[in-house]
């Protein structure tokens, strides 16, 4: 590959078409400008990527029609046919030199249009991004019932956007870098000077720089290769399509990542405490924003404890219960022809294809399936006498809780979790359940977060600076005084404290 | 990020959830064996005796900023003998390792188990601690302070929900025992104060080493009103025979315990079930510390390879004993002299040895 373009502007033309093997959306337009000593223009872009009107006008119908250009000779003037069409012959409001043909090349493939002189070791880059891109719109999986209703799109100088209208400070970082040896994703980094950890943002910038693929297509493939440990069930990287919780966690000292072509935002640290967050916690008041926070820690176990403990306690420990609920179950099972192992295994197999057939496909179709997985064969397993009619509830119960951690990626965590549960309990029992929730609690100690404690803020880290306040339950936001500890923010303070309280 | 720490809190969790783990569960039976009624008086003076060992051992480490205990013992001893010291403890832990690992296997075997195996219990327990045990002390901090409030919590909830049938004039009369008695019941509170000596592997990394004493003291604080609590407790629940005949008082309270309108009964099983996590966070930093013993000794750099070399060890060791009787009366005196040993004599050479060299120095 060439390095620095010629003078020649046939031979940067032929260059510029081996570059892209010949490739059929690459336009080339050539244009002539000057009366007396006409000079040779090539305006360089790929169809679609531009924003073909903006080209039109203002690129080429700036350049056709400028007196100053028609005139230009080399002898009347001091300045260079350079320097005199960045003065006088363009409208576009970004243009920059350039010399090197790497980055010229980039800046076709990202949408920007070339302009290459005759005579001229220099070309223009001149900002016409455009194509087609959604507008935004609502989000599509964290909606909330009070709050802006703005969501991420595919087009990173959006989403960017969205979060700096958010942030009017000058002490904003947005660090762009570039992801994928064919595919040059663009990706953002985000973080505020001031309040960030430079540790953290140095090791975020580290670990997008260490990554080594051909192509990025959405920000969870970054996820999966920036995250600590890849093995483990449960997310250490948090995502969202929601501006507001990006400004938000940003004001928390924590970093973003946005992908272009992704409307899903990238937060780190994650921890449990901030997987347990939503958005809508703000905007909603105090007590009832504490009442589903609590709920919700109490969701996650359901999620993957009462099938578990459903077979211990009929396989193992039935003298546990009170005797009128053993005669109720004993009554329930005494048709179902398997042990409450296998019948679990059934009901939870049912329920995993009938969630993935309603996630794929959408509509009336979907709704079917709901009716159909739900309540007909719901109600004929019962009534052919396979599983018990507690086992459904049960299975009911711990597949809505799924839907209640804000987070779908740490629920899965905990729905995959489940199974080695199930086999923990129908092989010994309680016991078997307390070492999972020990191995589950050691899981959870082990696992970092970009360096920061996975188990934050009920490992320790945090508690001093009141972290417990805007976890495990919401307090009033007067009582928010300092910004959470886990992400050791340069500046603690958010706001006065008010000392008469 | 790479040099573990550990904050004051994650301090006082470790201590207090090592301190407090399966010894609890058979203490009231132990105490009122020795000392009827006033069973309390050995817990408060083994409270008040270990704080003092408490301050020496953070005063050795303040003696040696920036050392961990390995160096420092190394210093003041000479490398033979905290060689010999440091097998003692090696010794020690394991002995107390498979003393903890088989009596849960019994109690699990007894209350929740019947036909599952001894020996599928036991190692199923060891290999899952070692998953945790092979991290650094920050890891283990952790998993501490996430066990923590089960320790604490489970103690203030047994004592409300013993409270509607307990009769306090039970607790009445004190100061009626032989005092003679005192020393066999200072042994069995001592011992339940064993596991302090964790402090030696956690001290050097704590973040603040200025509030380390105050926390520490605190940790044995908690842990002595616990102790009381639960005892007073017993008390008010059974007769002293009852006490006295039954080996694991508590979970004969948590057996007691019919709410009415409760969904459980029977709670000893579940009880049982998840003290496991309690005793587990007794067993991990014991085992942790074996395994940082054996790596410093072999010079290893980390200390992961020796817990895995250490499960089978623990495991034959933990089912040697052919029943519980002789698992109680071998072993535990086994361990109960070691653990004088290791929780009483060990610091104090420490720190006075320390004294006269710093003295010479000077």
């Amino acid at each position: 590959m060439l390095k620095n373009i010629s003078k020649n502007i046939a031979a940067n033309i032929q260059y510029i078409k081996e570059e892209f093997k010949g490739s059929d959306d690459l336009i080339i337009r050539n244009i002539e400008v000057g009366d007396i000593l006409p000079i040779k223009l090539a305006v360089v872009f790929i169809d679609g990527l531009i924003n073909s009107e903006y080209v039109a006008e203002y690129v080429i119908g700036s350049l056709l029609s400028e007196e100053e250009l028609k005139s230009f000779t080399v002898e009347g003037y001091k300045t260079t046919i350079l320097e005199s069409i960045k003065e006088h012959g363009l409208y576009s409001t970004e243009i920059k030199d350039e010399s090197q043909w790497e980055p010229i090349i980039d800046a076709i493939l990202s949408g920007d249009t070339v302009l290459l002189i005759d005579n001229s070791p220099t070309g223009i880059i001149i900002g016409t991004r455009g194509g087609p891109g959604r507008s935004v719109g609502e989000p599509q999986t964290e909606t909330v019932i009070r709050g802006p209703r703005d969501g991420f799109t595919e087009t990173l100088k959006h989403n960017t956007t969205m979060v700096r209208r958010r942030i009017r400070d000058t002490r904003l970082n947005v660090r762009m870098h570039k992801v994928g040896r064919r595919s040059k994703t663009s990706v953002a980094v985000l973080y505020i000077d001031d309040i960030a950890d430079e540790k953290l943002v140095n090791e975020v910038i580290k670990r997008i720089e260490d990554v080594d693929i051909d192509a990025i297509l959405d920000s969870s493939m970054l996820e999966n290769l920036i995250e600590d440990n890849y093995l483990s069930p449960f997310p250490q990287i948090e995502n969202t399509e929601r501006p507001d919780a990006v400004s938000a966690s940003l004001y928390e000292g924590r970093v973003a990542l946005l992908v272009d072509n992704s409307p899903f935002a990238l937060l780190v640290p994650a921890t449990i405490g901030t997987l347990m967050q939503s958005s809508e916690d703000y905007y909603t008041r105090w007590i009832e924003a504490s009442l589903v926070r609590i709920f919700r820690i109490i969701g996650s176990f359901l999620i993957f404890l009462p099938g578990p403990l459903y077979v211990a306690l009929t396989a193992y420990h039935p003298g546990l219960l009170p005797t009128k609920l053993i005669y109720f179950l004993a009554a329930s099972r005494i048709n179902v022809p398997f042990p409450a192992i296998i019948e679990a295994f059934l009901m939870e197999t049912t329920m995993e294809l009938i969630r993935e057939a309603g996630t794929r496909i959408s509509g009336p179709i979907g709704t079917t399936i709901g009716i159909v997985g739900g309540l007909i064969i719901g109600q004929a397993a019962v009534e052919a006498g396979i599983v018990s009619p507690l086992m459904i509830i049960i299975i009911a119960v711990s597949t809505i809780a799924t839907f209640v951690l804000p987070s779908y990626d740490f629920s899965a965590g905990f729905r995959i979790v489940k199974f080695g549960f199930y086999i923990l309990a129908g092989f010994l029992g309680l016991y078997g359940i307390t070492i999972g929730m020990i191995l589950l609690m050691g899981h959870f100690a082990k696992l970092n977060s970009f360096g920061i404690p996975y188990s934050s803020p009920y490992s320790g880290l945090g508690i001093d600076e009141g972290d417990i306040k805007d976890t495990l339950v919401k307090a009033p936001i007067q009582r928010l005084w300092l910004r959470p500890g886990f992400t050791h923010p340069k500046n603690i303070q958010r706001m006065r404290r008010d000392k008469k309280k | 990020m790479k040099d573990p720490k550990i904050s004051n809190i994650q301090i006082r969790a470790i201590l207090v959830s090592t301190i407090i783990g399966i010894g609890i569960l058979s203490l009231p039976n132990q105490l009122a064996t020795a000392m009827d009624k006033d069973g309390w008086i050995p817990i408060v003076l083994s409270g008040l005796l270990i704080i003092p060992m408490i301050i020496i051992i953070n005063k050795i480490f303040e003696a040696n900023p920036g050392k961990d205990f390995f160096m420092i013992g190394n210093e003041t001893l000479g490398k033979f003998f905290f060689t010999i010291i440091l097998i003692i403890y090696l010794t020690y832990y394991i002995a107390v390792c498979s003393y903890i690992s088989r009596l849960l296997g019994e109690l699990i075997k007894g209350f929740l188990l019947p036909e599952t195996p001894i020996q599928l219990i036991v190692f199923l327990f060891i290999l899952s601690s070692s998953y945790v045990a092979v991290s650094e002390i920050n890891i283990i901090a952790r998993v501490s302070y996430l066990i923590y409030p089960i320790v604490i919590g489970f103690g203030v909830l047994l004592f409300l929900v013993s409270l509607p049938g307990s009769d306090f004039t039970n607790i009445l009369p004190v100061f009626q025992s032989d005092l003679s008695q005192l020393p066999e019941g200072m042994k069995v509170a001592l011992f339940s104060f064993a596991g302090f000596e964790v402090l030696f592997f956690t001290i050097p990394f704590v973040e603040d080493n200025r509030r380390m004493t105050k926390t520490s003291i605190s940790a044995i604080v908690i842990v002595t009103g616990l102790y009381l609590v639960l005892f007073l407790v017993t008390l008010t629940q059974f007769s002293i025979q009852q006490i006295k005949s039954d080996p694991f008082p508590l979970l004969m309270i948590a057996k007691l315990i019919d709410l009415p309108g409760f969904f459980l009964q029977n709670l000893d099983g579940l009880v049982m079930s998840i003290w496991v996590a309690v005793i587990f966070s007794t067993f991990t930093p014991l085992y942790y510390s074996s395994g940082k013993i054996l790596s410093k000794l072999f010079k290893t750099k980390t200390h992961a390879i020796f817990i895995l070399i250490l499960v089978p060890v623990i495991y034959f060791i933990a089912l040697r004993p052919k029943s519980i009787v002789e698992l109680n009366t071998l072993m535990s005196s086994v361990v109960n002299y070691l653990s004088g040993v290791v929780v009483l004599i060990v610091p104090i050479i420490l720190f006075v040895v320390g004294r006269i060299r710093g003295r010479n120095k000077q």
